[in-house]
């Protein structure tokens, strides 16, 4: 249905429309790669993609005996959306319904960080504890290891 | 004070006020709330195209994973394209070089090319991966939606914003309907209408409340007119039916009123005499008794000045002037009173008490104060005076035989006579009964006395006619001389009456001077 709006309705749409664009996040456009990584101590080895995304989704997954601790990586929107994009195929919105509802179903809910340095810090207090991270920063991060790359 | 426009009335009125208010807070909050709203759902759009992206991207790199065989993921890759699904699709196995368009995007919109590309690891059955799916889905379906939604957010919020003051205006309009009201019933009470009973239906306490107190203030100013009307009645009954004349005066002692008393007392009506000065309604002698040398009326208590009638004619004024204030306006009252018949009647009363009533002559005590006057106008000249107090002989037996009536005539027919007799400056008067005494003042010599004294004997001695028949008196005189025979009245008059009787001894209608 079309409707009728006059320029001065059309210059107030366009403004604002113009600054809910400009609120919306920047992101690179080139391809990014994520990295999983726990504590260089940590005796998890390796995880797999399926394994990543069943423990962030709330499943319990036992790897080497150990019953593993996703940590959620906020520090940075971009990597938040990467391992959204990448790992668990769904928008940040879904994810959060997701988690919402397995909550009330008695599940864990991964341990958010917005600080790197405390991000890094669970990961080192906790041997179970693994979290994402982009792989450039991963490599160059110290005494963590990287044990998956979906 | 310049009028004011219809718009402002408008604007200065409860309703435009509100309407002023009204469009003030959604100016501010409309755009606020719909902005909010639009960005929360433009917001959830865009999530649910990437949550949905994503997803289907998911799933077609598991559909690929299954059979990756070139032939296979190019079908699968053609069906989505013919689907609509997808707006572009590209496969590149671990082998294939990658060029650096091959890129993606994690925000909705980013880009700029409309498309949201999504790059997908594409694993085999056991976890390796064999390449890389980049999915391009179309963003202009979702912007278009966006814009929709903000075409529509903003004609709902112009809407109602309309919606808004037109409400406001019909509800401010029949908000303030029972305080118009009130404004129209406040201002007959302004212009004195109060009879009319005041009935404001609302249904708004505050308002119904004003009405109470309204209708309340106008009861009592009926009551407070009907006070008054009546306060006035009684003044105006009181000043008409006064028997004194009440006029006021203003400061300049011009007249401001006049009560019909007054309009009678000096034959001016109301109308021709308002306005003009009280000084000329009294003669110009009197006007310095009235007016101080300032030109205000003098403050008088029961004051007589000679009045001046409309005819002209001069009257005897009894005035009394008090002063009066009201607020800073001063005024004088005055009391008139025509005292013209009490002089008439004191006249008549002083009369009354000196003379005789029946003869009209001067009584014992008159005659009393003229002998006094007599002997000092002797004493002071140098001469004589002689008393002659007469007794009338004969007139008991009229007066027992023909009547109190008849013995009247005849002592008024004896005082007739004995002014006759008598000089100009000599005085008569009766004593009482048939006695008369006669006061001769500035006499050179007794004779002159004896001289009256044989007038009046031969007066007397006439014949009065009573019912058509003639009868005769006579009288007998006794003189005293003074200042011989005494120095006062009392001797005089005690000496003459003496000598009366020495006269009446002698046979009667004769006369004799007192000896010792």
């Amino acid at each position: 249905m079309e409707h009728d709006i006059t320029p001065v309705k059309n210059i107030i749409f366009i403004v604002i429309f113009t600054c809910a664009m400009l609120v919306t996040p920047m992101a690179h456009a080139e391809e990014q790669r994520i990295a999983i990584v726990a504590s260089t101590r940590s005796g998890i080895k390796a995880i797999s993609a399926k394994e990543v995304r069943r423990a962030y989704l709330g499943a319990s997954i036992v790897l080497n005996g150990i019953e593993i601790k996703p940590l959620l990586n906020q520090t940075d929107k971009l990597v938040g959306e990467v391992f959204l994009q990448k790992v668990l195929y769904m928008s940040a919105e879904a994810y959060e319904r997701q988690l919402l509802s397995r909550k009330f179903g008695g599940a864990g809910h991964p341990k958010p960080f917005e600080n790197l340095e405390d991000l890094l810090a669970a990961l080192q207090g906790d041997d179970a504890t693994i979290t994402f991270m982009l792989y450039e920063k991963a490599i160059n991060t110290p005494d963590i290891r990287i044990i998956g790359n979906p | 004070m310049r009028p004011l426009t219809r718009t402002k009335r408008f604007f200065y009125s409860y309703t435009g006020r509100m309407l002023l208010g009204m469009l003030t807070i959604h100016t501010i909050l409309v755009p606020l709330v719909f902005v909010s709203v639009l960005l929360m759902l433009q917001s959830d759009y865009q999530s649910q195209f990437v949550n949905n992206a994503r997803s289907h991207s998911y799933l077609l790199a598991n559909l690929i994973s299954e059979d990756p065989r070139p032939a296979k993921i190019k079908s699968i890759i053609n069906d989505q394209l013919l689907s609509g699904q997808v707006l572009q699709a590209e496969f590149k196995g671990l082998a294939d070089p990658v060029n650096d368009n091959f890129s993606e995007d994690f925000f909705f919109g980013h880009g700029g090319d409309k498309i949201y590309h999504i790059i997908v690891p594409v694993r085999s059955s056991n976890d390796q991966l064999i390449g890389k799916l980049r999915v391009g889905f179309d963003e202009a379906p979702v912007e278009e939606h966006v814009k929709q939604t903000y075409r529509w957010g903003m004609l709902v919020g112009i809407g109602f914003i309309v919606l808004s003051l037109l409400f406001v205006f019909f509800f401010g309009h029949l908000l303030t309907r029972s305080v118009r009201q009130l404004r129209e019933a406040a201002r007959r009470i302004a212009h004195g209408d109060i009879n009319e009973r005041l009935v404001i239906s609302t249904t708004i306490n505050e308002v119904h409340d004003m009405a109470v107190a309204l209708e309340n203030m106008r009861g009592k100013l009926v009551f407070r007119e009907q006070e008054i009307a009546l306060h006035a009645a009684r003044q105006s009954a009181v000043l008409n039916t006064a028997d004194e004349g009440i006029i006021t005066l203003d400061e300049h002692c011009l007249i401001q009123s006049m009560n019909p008393a007054a309009e009678n007392i000096f034959g001016f009506r109301n109308e021709e005499i308002l306005g003009t000065p009280f000084t000329r309604l009294l003669v110009p002698g009197d006007i310095g008794r009235f007016l101080s040398p300032v030109g205000e009326p003098i403050p008088l208590s029961h004051q007589e000045l000679t009045g001046l009638r409309r005819s002209g004619e001069k009257f005897f004024l009894l005035l009394s002037i008090s002063e009066g204030k009201v607020s800073d306006t001063r005024f004088f009252t005055v009391m008139a009173q025509d005292n013209s018949e009490r002089h008439i009647f004191e006249t008549e009363m002083e009369y009354l008490a000196t003379h005789d009533n029946l003869t009209g002559l001067p009584n014992r005590a008159l005659l009393y104060d003229r002998l006094q006057q007599g002997i000092t106008q002797c004493a002071r000249a140098r001469k004589m005076a002689a008393i002659l107090f007469i007794d009338l002989d004969r007139f008991k037996i009229i007066n027992d035989t023909l009547g109190h009536a008849a013995g009247d005539i005849v002592l008024k027919g004896v005082a007739e006579r004995l002014r006759g007799c008598l000089r100009e400056g000599d005085s008569v008067a009766r004593n009482g009964g048939d006695e008369f005494t006669v006061v001769l003042p500035m006499l050179n010599d007794p004779g002159d006395a004896s001289v009256i004294a044989q007038k009046v004997l031969a007066a007397l001695t006439q014949s009065f006619i009573l019912n058509n028949e003639e009868f005769f008196i006579g009288g007998s005189i006794g003189i005293s001389l003074y200042p011989g025979d005494g120095s006062d009245a009392d001797q005089l008059l005690k000496n003459a009456d003496i000598a009366m009787y020495q006269a009446k001894a002698a046979g009667g209608n004769t006369y004799r001077f007192y000896s010792d």
